[in-house]
């Protein structure tokens, strides 16, 4: 079962399509929003709003790679499952490449279909839970002085207090309460904690 | 008498009427009458110094009325006019002997003719009939003492009896058996048997022994039989089992074997209608009774022979007891000759046709020949014009196959090359159907299961299965040949259903395209397939025009309307680069095409749809921007 609050985004030019889609991935327990272009769909689009689209990759006006293109350049991580009726290596080997999720050929098949949606769902969680730590990260070293943040970089280079004095040009002393500073507000005890928040 | 050919023919009232009325059988033509010779009947012929005026006097034995009389009269009149220099007048005397026989009329009637002549200068006295004959060899001495006597209408027979003076001259009769013989041969040719009646009176005996004399000569070449001895029954029994080869001939039955009496003619006519074979006779009286006819004399001739006797009396040129026998002819009855399928061609070249009824041939030749000459003619041109027709009627039937063939040929080509786009629209209702079925298992799952749903979802998978037969049908009836059948359709529906069959290569094309369909059906009559072919076409050529303009303008516009002079138009625009200034006047010659793999005979086949459904396609040149095509049909 998918996880509260996310929504599967239906996106099919034939209504009768996303009717049975939407009735089959509802029976599933996910929340169904189905648009009929490509156009509806990402003027109604809220990319802070998790879940997955289903996207009909064939369709009038922009297509299905339109969106997934659209999304890209706005830096919009939705993940995108295609369905399409007949595809074309060349289409799908561009759409994978560009990050979607499952390439599925109509008719599908509701666990082909639910399963990559369990896939799509659990990486969109993933992607915000990336989205959020470097958003903490971020926070953080907004917060570090120009000084702390040259500390921080030698520190996650691996260098010791002395050395890092040296290449500063200061005493050791100086550099242990910037270190300690610095991983006082970047909130990790140790170098491996640090290193693999910034990273 | 009408002349046709060879032979005279004549009138069947005359000679019909003429029958009816003379009794006695036996011929000698007993005419009476008063002897109209004219011109000027009575009219005196101008003299020319050659002597004075002749005078004659003509006797008939009977019935002054009767056609016989005037044919004889005609006869006689001709002899005469010819033969006469001078004026000459002539006085018509008649006896009516047949009603008024008894010597005492006989006697006054003597008297009177005395009286009456008395002092009139006769030359010459014409007795008709051998009643005549005998009354005038009596009471010429009163009537007429010494004028020269001729006469005529008489057997030779009954001439030999008469005891004739020296100053008398006349005309008999004979009545030709071997020449009616002869005439029947040249009408059956295969004959040989020759069946000779006769009845039972000594004057039918003599008959017999006078055949046998003058047919004893064929007894080699022909089997001649006698019939006599029989009753009126027997006679008609033995006519009706005679082979039709056989020749009958009927001479005369005056009493059978029985003792009854006859009119000879009546029993010919009995004999004649049951015979199984021709007959003939010797009689001119017989012909128009039944028999095919015989070489008998004719009245006329009797009288022009009769006549040249008396022109040689009044010439004082008398050869005592001369006597000539009547020239006689054959003489048939067409409608025998026909009721036996006899030849004309075969009578001899003087015979006499009675009752002949001229073929239309005959009597219209020229009329027939030129009728025939503008039927032959009207014919002949109907005749080219029907080739003509038919061999352009065939070329275009061979031309319409071809197209037909060409036609399907190009849809299938169509067809194929939009497989994918057909796969798509296909697996649209069968996707719809499987997530359907899907989702309707997984309800029934959950407790409890919600069966309105389940409901909704099976009614679905039907109408969705629908819908995948219908284009499962749609893409068959394009795929599939045959005859294009003409039926009424609604263009705007032909087209909907088009671009229902077009939707998924459209939208794989990024086309998008608005169809403003006049609300109205617009009735045409038409095959549906060939129209959807020429709409399908015209389309992908517009969605293909406009592969290389941005999607935003990929925009195809059809239109549909009934124009004010009732045709149906239809108008497909796009917004490519339009049709290249130097294809304008090729467009749709086959093998022109804008497109890098086109074939270029989409368009010719639209074009020849477009015509063989009485409508056109034109391209309208006038836009500043893309292609228009229009399509115009007939209203229905």
């Amino acid at each position: 079962m998918a996880d509260e609050g996310s929504i599967v985004y239906l996106v099919d030019d034939d209504e009768r399509i996303r009717m049975s889609l939407t009735r089959l991935l509802s029976t599933a327990g996910y929340v169904v929003r189905s648009y009929a272009s490509a156009e509806d769909f990402l003027s109604h689009h809220d990319p802070a709003i998790p879940g997955c689209a289903v996207v009909d990759l064939s369709l009038p006006g922009m297509d299905g790679l339109g969106i997934q293109q659209t999304l890209v350049s706005s830096q919009v991580k939705r993940p995108i499952i295609f369905v399409t009726g007949y595809g074309d290596i060349p289409t799908s080997v561009r759409a994978m490449k560009a990050g979607a999720v499952d390439f599925l050929t109509k008719p599908v098949e509701a666990s082909a279909l639910l399963s990559a949606v369990v896939h799509a769902l659990d990486r969109d969680v993933e992607t915000r839970r990336e989205g959020e730590r470097k958003q903490t990260v971020e926070k953080r070293l907004a917060i570090l002085t120009p000084r702390e943040r040259q500390v921080l970089a030698h520190v996650a280079a691996g260098r010791l207090n002395k050395q890092i004095a040296g290449d500063l040009g200061t005493v050791e002393k100086t550099i242990k309460v910037h270190r300690a500073r610095m991983m006082r507000k970047m909130e990790v005890r140790t170098v491996a904690d640090l290193v693999r928040l910034v990273t | 008498m009408v002349a046709t050919g060879d032979h005279l023919w004549i009138p069947r009232s005359h000679l019909y009427w003429l029958h009816r009325r003379v009794f006695a059988i036996v011929l000698l033509i007993v005419m009476v009458c008063p002897f109209a010779l004219s011109p000027a009947a009575s009219a005196t012929k101008t003299s020319d110094g050659l002597g004075e005026d002749r005078r004659i006097l003509v006797l008939y034995e009977n019935d002054p009325t009767l056609p016989a009389a005037l044919e004889f009269t005609q006869g006689l009149k001709t002899s005469l006019e010819e033969g006469i220099p001078v004026r000459f007048e002539t006085y018509s005397e008649y006896l009516d002997l047949l009603r008024f026989s008894n010597p005492e009329n006989l006697s006054r009637k003597a008297a009177d003719m005395a009286a009456k002549y008395t002092g009139i200068s006769l030359d010459v006295v014409i007795a008709v009939g051998p009643g005549a004959v005998r009354f005038m060899l009596r009471h010429r001495g009163e009537i007429a003492p010494g004028v020269p006597l001729v006469f005529g209408g008489t057997r030779v027979e009954t001439a030999k009896d008469l005891r004739l003076p020296a100053d008398a001259m006349g005309v008999v009769s004979h009545f030709d058996v071997k020449g009616t013989i002869d005439l029947a041969r040249r009408l059956q040719p295969g004959a040989r048997t020759i069946v000779v009646v006769t009845g039972s009176s000594d004057f039918d005996r003599d008959w017999e022994a006078a055949a046998r004399r003058d047919l004893a000569g064929l007894s080699g070449e022909f089997d001649v039989n006698y019939l006599s001895g029989l009753t009126i029954e027997g006679f008609v029994e033995a006519a009706k089992r005679l082979s039709p080869d056989t020749i009958l001939l009927i001479l005369t039955v005056i009493q059978d074997a029985e003792g009854k009496r006859f009119v000879p003619r009546e029993v010919v006519r009995q004999l004649a209608s049951a015979s199984a074979a021709p007959s003939y006779g010797v009689y001119s009286t017989y012909v128009g009774f039944g028999i095919v006819g015989g070489h008998v004399e004719s009245f006329r001739s009797v009288g022009e022979d009769v006549g040249k006797l008396a022109v040689e009396a009044i010439q004082g040129n008398i050869s005592p007891g001369k006597l000539i026998v009547s020239s006689s002819r054959p003489i048939v009855d067409w409608l025998q000759m026909a009721r036996w399928g006899f030849d004309k061609d075969r009578l001899p070249v003087n015979s006499v046709i009675q009752d002949y009824q001229p073929t239309v041939w005959e009597q219209y030749r020229l009329e027939i020949l030129a009728i025939v000459a503008v039927m032959v003619l009207q014919s002949a041109t109907i005749a080219a014009l029907v080739v003509q027709y038919r061999r352009r009627r065939r070329i275009k039937d061979e031309l319409a196959l071809e197209r037909l063939e060409l036609a399907h040929l190009s849809r299938v080509h169509q067809l194929g090359e939009l497989s994918g786009a057909f796969a798509h629209e296909l697996n649209q209702p069968l996707t719809s159907i499987l997530a359907n079925a899907e989702a309707g298992e997984r309800l029934l799952q959950s407790e409890p299961a919600d069966i309105g749903e389940i409901r909704e979802i099976l009614k679905d998978i039907a109408s969705d299965d629908k819908r995948a037969a219908s284009i499962i049908g749609q893409l068959r009836r394009l795929m599939v040949k045959g005859d294009a059948k003409l039926q009424t359709l609604d263009l705007n529906q032909a087209i909907a259903a088009t671009l229902a069959l077009a939707n998924s290569e459209l939208v794989a094309r990024q086309t998008t395209v608005r169809f403003d369909a006049q609300r109205a059906e617009l009735k045409v009559r038409g095959s549906v397939e060939q129209l959807q072919q020429l709409v399908l076409n015209l389309l992908l050529n517009a969605a293909e025009a406009m592969s290389k303009v941005s999607v935003a303008e990929r925009k195809v516009e059809i239109e549909t309307r009934k124009r004010d002079d009732g045709m149906c138009e239809m108008s497909i625009s796009d917004c490519g680069p339009g049709i290249p200034p130097e294809l304008k006047t090729t467009i749709f010659k086959p093998f022109v095409s804008t497109k890098d793999k086109g074939l270029g005979l989409g368009l010719a086949i639209c074009r020849s749809i477009a015509l063989a459904h009485g409508g056109s396609l034109v391209f309208d040149h006038g836009r500043s921007k893309g292609a228009k095509a229009v399509l115009t049909l007939p209203s229905f």
